[in-house]
């Protein structure tokens, strides 16, 4: 291996920091540009997720009725870790700065970070609002289990991060990943578990669903919010693991080929 | 790295990796073929703190990838490159702006790409907004914005970005020109206050106005290196000349390239001598309203097609060309009587063969020649006037190889043609040969040779040459540097400029026959200063002992340098060999004298020759060669030939 890949990271990381200038503008490039000329403004922020569980929640109940109890937790506490894993893992954010990676020199990871930190900003404020509805409406809550949700977000911001690296490195280079990946999100939504219980799953399902990485952070938030238990260690741990080997993944493949991103732009 | 030293490459190669593009079918790459495109090959290159380098160099020939390399963005594939200090690159100024953000948003939001803190940018805002002077816009989202507003934006923010080396890309050819100016002026500020710039731009002018130096990219490597105007210079002449250059723009539609590119076929540079293709891209260049290609068009079809020639000397004379407006003129006058009668009248005096009338009607054809075959007639007439040695007949005859007028464009004999005229003493065309030396017009710059024929001309009096002669010397320009020879120039030169005012007093007081000291002191400092006239009328004075001890011995000396120039003063000097008494005789001298100044169009020298050929006195006797200087001497108001041809005249008659 060519490549320092542990002392890369922690240079990474210095430099990141040294940039947070840099970090700062981009991130509030991406939210404060976003709603720009909107009424409701930076609310959409928080609206998008909520309007969004609120249609799920349509949708599920009275057209295809489903009984499981109070649905509304479940699908909240468990939708926003997909919203977030599937808008990081789109792979076309070195493509769309490809104007700032060719003619800036900065720590390119900085692009890469700032898009998905602009995405978990969106996913701590639907969690805030909607453990706040859930607080209020008397629901049953575990609080050492509560204590992990900080925990069980930071580990898939690295999770998202090791990804985004990834996914986006390889879509600059092979750009058909970028549109593959926008079909992949799609199924990754149907074989999650966030509108229906894992025990339900059945036949092929019940088997893909523990091969599915997003599974295990979905659980995680199920059983802190929906179940209101201290989350399955187990499950904690594989999230760790997870968060850490698609960190270094991403790192690798980035930084091996992050040289030849302005050439290839 | 030495201490000045702030960017310092070395070997640095770099190339692409390019698809090959034989593989290519459909736009999908069946197979993938990669081939290596080379950029740059072991380029050096060192930039000193506070140089303004411009990069020049044709699309595509690596200029931001050569930008990039240094900012970092791109890493060389071979070679060191070593920066000093802090970048800031400008690489392009519209970049990572938010459409939809206000440009006060977007300021902030640029300087802190260029990672200025938040806080900083608060305390410089009014600053920076001003500086943009894009007033109630400000507010407005940047959407709404002309480009050169955008770029009054990008360029206020970069005035607040601190750094030891900026670089620049193309930021100063957009908005507007008072924008521009003060772009131009905060780029030279930086380099006051020591800071280092790298630029490129397609205008040659802002490279030229604010570069200190100049880089010249082609073919991988840097071709010339040096002092901006002369890289400038020497790129703009290449452009001009490049055949395949020329013909891609001329593709493209620019119709000054179309008009260059037929030029090219009509004289056979870079490519075979095609009148088709001449004529097909003066049709091209003309019908996108180009005045010179209308003009050069209407004179190819001028025989053929009167009238669509003249519509389209109407046309280019609408959009402001002169040429074309007295072409038009003289093609509607040319049915006229008058100037047919002119023409006949000029043509018959031309049948005499002499180089005055030769010249004239030479002259004549190529100011109002409206068609190929006039220009090519024109160019026989002037080059038989410069044959036989009419000064001014080797000036037209110059610029008509130059500008190809009835004759294929040679810029080498054109040179060739002033050069042999200057080195016969023809004033003029030693000016107009130092000044394209000098400004490198036509011919490639070269100081020392435009020194050379300026101080030649200087040396006969010209007034203009002496100023140069005197700038050169003292800013050590094609010459070594010599304070106080330059002294002694620009002295000269300002007496020179009253000579003639103080010779209308010598020839007031030579009428009155005064014996004035003050004059006599006139005439004796002008000569020092190579006044020609004043130097003969010293001559003369010491000759005859007037007003100074008789001197024959330095009057002599005097008439030889007033020689140097040409015309009358040689005729002296011819006279004086042939009597024998101030110095020994020399017939042979005499006679080259003599001719020389008859070449120069001394009509007392045509006389004496004539007088020679008439007696067989020094060369043989030869009646035709009487006959033509006699009335060479006549034509040019020689007294004493206008009596001997009104004789002849008068023998004819009876």
């Amino acid at each position: 291996m060519r490549l320092n890949l542990i002392s890369r990271m922690a240079k990474s990381l210095r430099d990141i920091h040294d940039n947070r200038t840099i970090l700062m503008a981009m991130i509030r490039r991406n939210t404060a540009g976003r709603y720009k000329n909107t009424y409701v403004g930076f609310a959409w922020h928080l609206l998008l997720p909520v309007l969004m569980i609120i249609v799920l929640y349509i949708t599920f109940t009275n057209i295809r009725t489903r009984p499981i109890e109070d649905f509304w937790v479940y699908l909240s506490s468990g939708m926003f870790p997909i919203m977030f894993i599937s808008s990081s893992l789109r792979g076309r954010v070195i493509l769309n700065n490809a104007n700032y990676i060719t003619k800036m020199k900065f720590p390119r990871e900085i692009v890469v970070v700032a898009s998905v930190i602009t995405d978990f900003l969106s996913v701590v404020f639907a969690y805030v609002f909607i453990i706040l509805v859930i607080l209020l409406s008397g629901q049953y809550v575990d609080w050492a289990g509560m204590a992990m949700i900080p925990v069980e977000l930071s580990l898939m911001l690295v999770f998202c991060i090791g990804c985004s690296m990834l996914i986006s490195t390889v879509t600059v280079f092979v750009r058909d990943i970028g549109y593959f990946m926008s079909v992949m999100m799609r199924l990754v939504f149907w074989i999650t578990p966030t509108f229906f219980l894992v025990s339900e799953a059945k036949g092929l399902l019940s088997d893909i669903v523990w091969f599915n990485p997003f599974t295990y952070y979905v659980e995680t938030f199920h059983q802190i919010l929906y179940y209101g238990v201290f989350p399955d260690l187990s499950y904690l741990g594989i999230s760790a693991a997870l968060a850490v080997i698609f960190l270094l993944l991403g790192c690798y493949v980035f930084f091996r080929y992050e040289k030849r991103f302005p050439e290839v732009l | 790295m030495d201490d000045d030293v702030v960017i310092s490459v070395k070997g640095m190669s770099k190339s692409f990796r390019i698809m090959d593009p034989s593989q290519q079918q459909n736009g999908k790459f069946k197979k993938k073929v990669y081939e290596d495109f080379v950029v740059f090959d072991n380029v050096d290159l060192e930039v000193r703190k506070g140089e303004v380098v411009g990069i020049l160099g044709r699309n595509g020939c690596g200029k931001s990838t050569f930008m990039k390399i240094v900012t970092g963005i791109l890493e060389p594939d071979k070679g060191t490159v070593e920066v000093k200090g802090k970048v800031a690159s400008i690489l392009e100024l519209s970049m990572g702006f938010h459409p939809d953000l206000t440009g006060r948003e977007n300021i902030f939001l640029r300087s802190e790409l260029y990672g200025i803190p938040r806080e900083t940018v608060k305390e410089h805002i009014e600053e920076i907004v001003e500086y943009s002077d894009l007033g109630v816009f400000i507010d407005n989202p940047v959407r709404t914005y002309s480009s050169g507003m955008r770029s009054r934006l990008a360029f206020s923010v970069m005035v607040n970005v601190d750094a030891e080396i900026f670089m620049v890309d193309e930021a100063l050819s957009t908005g507007d020109m008072a924008f521009a100016s003060k772009a131009s002026e905060h780029l030279k500020n930086l380099v006051r206050s020591g800071k280092t710039v790298l630029f490129t731009s397609h205008s040659l002018n802002t490279i030229k106005n604010t570069c200190t130096r100049a880089v010249w990219i082609s073919d991988h490597h840097i071709v010339m290196d040096g002092p901006a105007e002369d890289v400038c210079d020497a790129y703009s002449r290449s452009v001009n000349e490049s055949f395949d250059e020329t013909r891609h723009l001329a593709e493209g539609g620019s119709s000054s390239a179309q008009y260059r590119l037929a030029t090219f076929y009509r004289d056979g540079i870079g490519t075979e001598r095609d009148m088709d293709k001449y004529r097909f891209w003066l049709e091209a260049a003309s019908s996108r309203e180009h005045p010179m290609a209308m003009v050069d068009l209407a004179d190819l079809i001028a025989e053929e097609d009167r009238e669509k020639a003249n519509g389209l000397y109407r046309a280019s004379a609408d959009l402001g060309n002169n040429d074309a407006r007295r072409k038009y003129a003289m093609s509607l006058a040319s049915e006229s009587e008058s100037i047919g009668a002119l023409r006949g009248f000029l043509e018959d005096l031309a049948k005499s063969g002499y180089p005055y009338d030769l010249y004239n009607y030479g002259d004549f054809l190529y100011s109002t020649a409206t068609g190929a075959s006039q220009k090519a007639e024109a160019f026989r007439y002037v080059s038989e006037a410069s044959e036989k040695g009419w000064n001014d007949a080797d000036l037209l005859l110059a610029k008509m190889y130059r500008e190809g007028t009835g004759t294929p464009k040679d810029m080498d004999r054109s040179t060739e043609i002033l050069e042999a005229s200057a080195e016969k003493g023809n004033v003029k065309a030693k000016l107009q040969l130092a000044d394209q030396f000098y400004m490198g017009k036509f011919l490639p710059k070269d100081h020392e040779r435009a020194y050379k024929w300026y101080l030649k001309a200087a040396l006969t009096g010209n007034l203009k040459s002496q100023y140069q002669v005197a700038m050169m010397l003292s800013q050590g320009d094609g010459v070594e540097k010599d304070e106080d020879a330059a002294q002694e120039w620009y002295a000269r030169y300002a007496s020179s400029l009253v000579n003639d005012t103080r010779l209308r007093a010598v020839d007031v007081a030579k009428k009155r026959d005064h014996g004035d000291a003050r004059i006599d002191g006139m005439i004796k400092e002008s000569s020092r200063n190579y006044h020609t006239r004043s130097m003969m009328a010293l001559a003369f004075k010491y000759m005859e002992g007037k007003g100074f001890k008789k001197n024959p011995k330095a009057g002599f000396d005097l008439m030889q340098k007033a020689a140097l120039a040409q015309g009358s003063p040689r005729t002296k000097l011819a006279e004086m060999y042939l009597d024998g008494k101030l110095v020994e005789k020399d017939e042979q001298k005499a006679l080259q004298l003599l001719k020389d100044a008859s070449a120069a169009g001394d009509a007392k020298a045509m006389y004496v020759l004539a007088c020679m050929y008439r007696d067989g006195n020094v060369v043989d006797k030869d009646m035709d060669a009487y006959h033509q200087y006699m009335s060479m001497a006549y034509e040019r108001g020689d007294r004493d030939a206008a009596a001997t041809v009104k004789k002849w005249r008068e023998r004819k008659k009876h």
